[in-house]
């Protein structure tokens, strides 16, 4: 595993133990010390986000995105083979470009927060930046290959 | 402008391009068209996953994962077959029973096939089982999987529709058991008509308890947590945080089979999967936005309630889009953009919410056995090694016990509702 | 100009009506020259999102309590704050953004911001149910009692004597039923629309809080309309405020029936509700959390 994968690798695992990790605590203050944590829930919300969008990367370069692809293996080797770059392209664009809309769409947002903990909007759209460029880099590496598995699993 | 970018998104969908692909570059490209403010890009992806129920799809996902790795899967597996593997058909019932046991853990819709439907597969094809049988009868039973408690679709089907997601999960507890009814028979009837291999005898009273403890710890949990959710220990998203800590707890204490390497390897996997899931929620809610503002679900709606007012011809009509969408559409993806279309005018009409949950999700899972692109059919036929064209031949008596569930859920709704208004009284 | 107006509400409530009894009087103020398409039911998103949409200009309009603008000016969650209303006309007279000195002030500050308040809805009282009787701050003492979680809010259910707990809308019936909370609190219309009936045996008529919600537009599409429009808009929404004032009024008294139909027991001041007893609790905690309401608060009090 190279280095950076496996730093994005930890940190994911870090958010998933905090996810499991929050609701319980806040199911233990609450029923056994009657403190329930004001914020819980955000918190909690705020972790699913940088989940999803931290560990989209690895989904790519595992090549683990949802497809359907039965019609592109009926393709010839040939035209498969184009279809495939083609797809790559418009992937590449598709990330590159939602990447550049939260990078602008940061400035603008720098007050704001969330209404209970505070927790500031960049850092929500800073996951959502991270995984969109971070995505669009790896498919830029992965050029010549599909952006997914041939077979494909969907859960 | 509307119908453009959803027959642009079936379109590039067809072709083989990656879900989220499919359905961002259409809405990317309606936003800069219509003149709207780029960063709606922005706020309504991140938006879509700021929910709370949202956070029960990673946590179910590891769940599943940890029980795998754990041997927990293979525990109940064992129990199954020392039950039922007397019963002609012996294996394909344990695969039957297997599902419902099992679905009650994983909760998402076919991780029961990637899982205990491998072991499954090859344990049958091990005792001289037709592999085209195992697979169907792996693939049939994967339904149960979505609409026992706990279940990712549902969940996902009640934060939509603001259904409350308790009744929900216990209105799928007696659909699930009806539905390994009538599979059971099936195969009980193919399997003596077949005369297909089964376990020498019945287990002794020692055998069965024997293979049972070791799973007990394993089959308590979906009744802990029900029990945990009724008496207010916890809401239903905190349940799902709690089964984690339970599995991590029983597999690290009792089984003593727990590594740290597992608890990563498990969570490696979950990250990954959730994201390649959530991340189709969050386009799917951009498309969503761009379908409510066309107008689109309204024009749809009115269309369908022209066609007729009763609400039993209304869910007839709900049951063939909700299958049609279920054979093109992986599940969450079809809940997310059809469930607002068609719930509102049904539940108008009359139709109850909590029946056309179970009736909708049920739809999707059948939708996944059905050509022309039935992701379970393709899963199964590659775990199977078999033709789609042999499996769908094995599959064939399948369909009777699984359309007769179907028709019972939306002729009888008593049989779906009567659960869950006991547990509201 | 065509208007994208997107709110919360669902089927049925009085903000509901609002939105579209206004998107019509506008409509025939202006003769079609500005119309409005309503996308209740979060269709456009829920609350945070909403607001951000307005501030970015992908929604024209909107409308919900004043303190989901709190995250732009912190300030304008004072118009929730509770017990500072006489009765429904005067909460509809602070909070009229062409003659209240302080919704002006807060309405400035917005303004730089991108948002503007041009009218409200009364939606009701908000009142406390719970699963036994509630007469006294002391009845609730030590009690996990649901918040909606904003620091108002928060601060208000510690007024009350309780343990600010909190639980999402969605799972709010579940926690009720299952004891996660004891109590909450609401407008009727919400508890008899949620059925909380089912699951709540009492509601004190604390009226604690006017629920006025604030409409809000975009403040570059309101500039887009001409001075004529922007009059017709005004006068429409403020016809509408007026109803939905009579609607609200008249619909507790029903709603005070249904629910004693449906078997709830209904606590007034004449059951012994000490009201003052919760009003001073409350008012104490406010001052206390919020120290730089206390001006506005005096501002709004001297409203006739
Ligand atoms: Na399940
Ligand atoms: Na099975």
């Amino acid at each position: 595993m190279r280095l950076p994968e496996r730093i994005l690798t930890t940190f994911v695992v870090i958010i998933m133990a905090g996810l499991v990790l929050v609701p319980t605590a806040q199911v233990i203050m609450r029923g056994v010390f009657v403190l329930p944590f004001i914020g819980a829930e955000e918190f909690t919300r705020f972790l699913l986000i940088c989940l999803i969008f931290c560990a989209y990367p690895l989904v790519v370069e595992h090549g683990e995105n949802i497809v359907m692809g039965e019609f592109k293996a009926a393709l010839p080797d040939r035209a498969r083979r184009m279809l495939n770059l083609f797809i790559s392209l418009c992937a590449i664009g598709a990330t590159g470009f939602m990447g550049y809309v939260t990078a602008t769409n940061i400035s603008r947002n720098l007050t704001n927060a969330t209404p209970t903990l505070g927790i500031p909007f960049w850092i929500f759209l800073g996951a959502a930046l991270f995984g969109f460029a971070g995505a669009a880099i790896v498919h830029l590496l992965h050029l010549r290959k599909p952006p997914q598995a041939d077979t494909n699993i969907a859960v | 402008m509307g119908f453009i970018v959803v027959i642009a998104f079936l379109a590039l969908f067809m072709m083989g391009f990656p879900v989220v692909y499919a359905i961002l570059l259409p809405s990317i490209a309606y936003v800069l068209i219509e003149g709207l403010p780029l960063g709606l890009l922005a706020q309504r992806v991140t938006y879509a996953l700021d929910s709370f129920p949202l956070v029960a799809v990673p946590l179910f996902i590891f769940v599943g994962n940890l029980m795998n790795l754990s041997g927990i899967t293979d525990r109940i597996f064992r129990f199954a077959y020392t039950l039922v593997g007397r019963i002609p058909g012996g294996l394909a019932q344990v695969n039957v029973f297997g599902s419902l046991v099992f679905s009650g853990m994983s909760g998402a819709a076919l991780a029961d096939i990637g899982g205990l439907g491998r072991i499954e597969i090859d344990a049958m094809k091990k005792r001289g089982f037709d592999p085209a049988f195992a697979g169907a009868v792996t693939g049939a039973s994967a339904t149960l999987g979505p609409i026992f408690p706990p279940s990712i679709p549902l969940i996902v089907y009640g934060s939509v529709t603001s259904v409350s997601i308790v009744q929900l999960l216990v209105a799928g507890i007696m659909p699930a058991i009806l539905c390994t009814f009538l599979l059971m028979l099936t195969v009980f009837i193919v399997a003596t008509r077949h005369r297909h291999p089964r376990a020498e005898r019945w287990p002794t009273a020692g055998e069965a308890i024997m293979s049972f403890l070791p799973a007990l710890p394993a089959i308590a949990a979906p009744a802990l947590m029900i029990a945990g959710m009724t008496y207010g220990a916890f809401t239903p998203t905190e349940a799902a945080a709690m089964t984690a800590v339970y599995v991590i707890l029983i597999s690290a204490l009792l089984y003593r089979e727990l590594t740290l390497q597992h608890l990563w390897t498990s969570a490696i996997l979950t990250a990954r999967s959730s994201s390649a899931i959530l991340i189709i929620v969050a386009a799917a809610a951009l498309f969503g936005w761009i379908l409510a503002v066309e107008q689109i679900p309204q024009t749809f709606a009115a269309a369908l309630l022209t066609l007729s007012s009763d609400p039993i011809m209304l869910l007839i009509i709900a049951n063939l889009i909700f299958f049609i969408a279920g054979m093109f559409l992986d599940s969450t993806t079809a809940t997310l953009l059809l469930v607002p279309i068609i719930a509102p005018p049904l539940v108008m009409a009359g139709v109850d919410p909590v029946q056309l949950g179970i009736v909708t999700i049920f739809n999707l899972m059948l939708g996944l056995l059905t050509p022309p692109m039935g992701l379970s059919l393709f899963l199964v036929a590659d775990i199977a090694k078999v033709s789609i064209r042999q499996l769908l031949k094995a599959l064939l008596p399948f369909y009777i016990p699984l359309l007769t569930t179907l028709a019972i859920l939306t002729f009888a709704k008593d049989f779906t509702l009567w659960l869950p208004r006991m547990i509201a009284q | 100009a065509e208007l994208r107006y997107a709110h919360v509400g669902a089927e049925g409530d009085i903000q509901t009506i609002f939105a579209a009894q206004a998107a019509e009087g506008i409509d025939a103020a202006t003769n079609s020259e500005v119309t409005v398409s309503v996308y209740p039911a979060s269709q456009l998103g829920g609350v945070a999102e909403m607001v951000d949409g307005v501030r970015m200009g992908s929604i024209s309009m909107g409308h919900h309590d004043f303190a989901s603008l709190a995250r732009l000016v912190p300030e304008v969650a004072v118009f929730n704050a509770p017990f500072i209303y006489r009765d429904g006309a005067h909460a509809l007279a602070a909070t009229d953004p062409e003659t209240s000195p302080a919704l002006q002030a807060i309405n400035e500050q917005l303004v730089a911001q991108g948002v503007r308040i041009i009218g409200r809805i009364y939606r009701g009282d908000r009142h406390i149910s719970s699963n036994f009787e509630v007469k006294t701050p002391e009845d609730l003492s030590g009690k996990p009692f649901r918040a909606v979680p904003l620091e108002l809010w928060v601060s208000m259910i510690k007024g009350f004597g309780a343990i600010p707990t909190p639980v999402e809308v969605a799972e709010l019936p579940t926690a009720l039923m299952t004891g996660v909370v004891v109590g909450q609190e609401n407008p009727l219309t919400m508890i008899a629309s949620n059925n909380l009936n089912e699951v709540q045996s009492h509601v004190s008529m604390t009226g604690h809080m006017r629920a006025v919600l604030a409409v809000f537009v975009n403040e570059e599409v309101w500039q887009g309309l001409t001075e004529e429009q922007r009059t017709a808009i005004t006068t429409v929404l403020d016809e509408e405020a007026e109803k939905s004032l009579q609607m609200a009024t008249e619909g507790e008294a029903e709603l005070v029936e249904e629910l004693k139909g449906r078997g709830m027991t209904i606590l007034t001041e004449a059951d012994g509700l000490d009201l003052d007893a919760f009003r001073e609790g409350v008012s104490a905690q406010i001052a206390q959390d919020f120290p730089n309401f206390t001006p506005l608060i005096e501002q709004i009090q001297a409203v006739e």
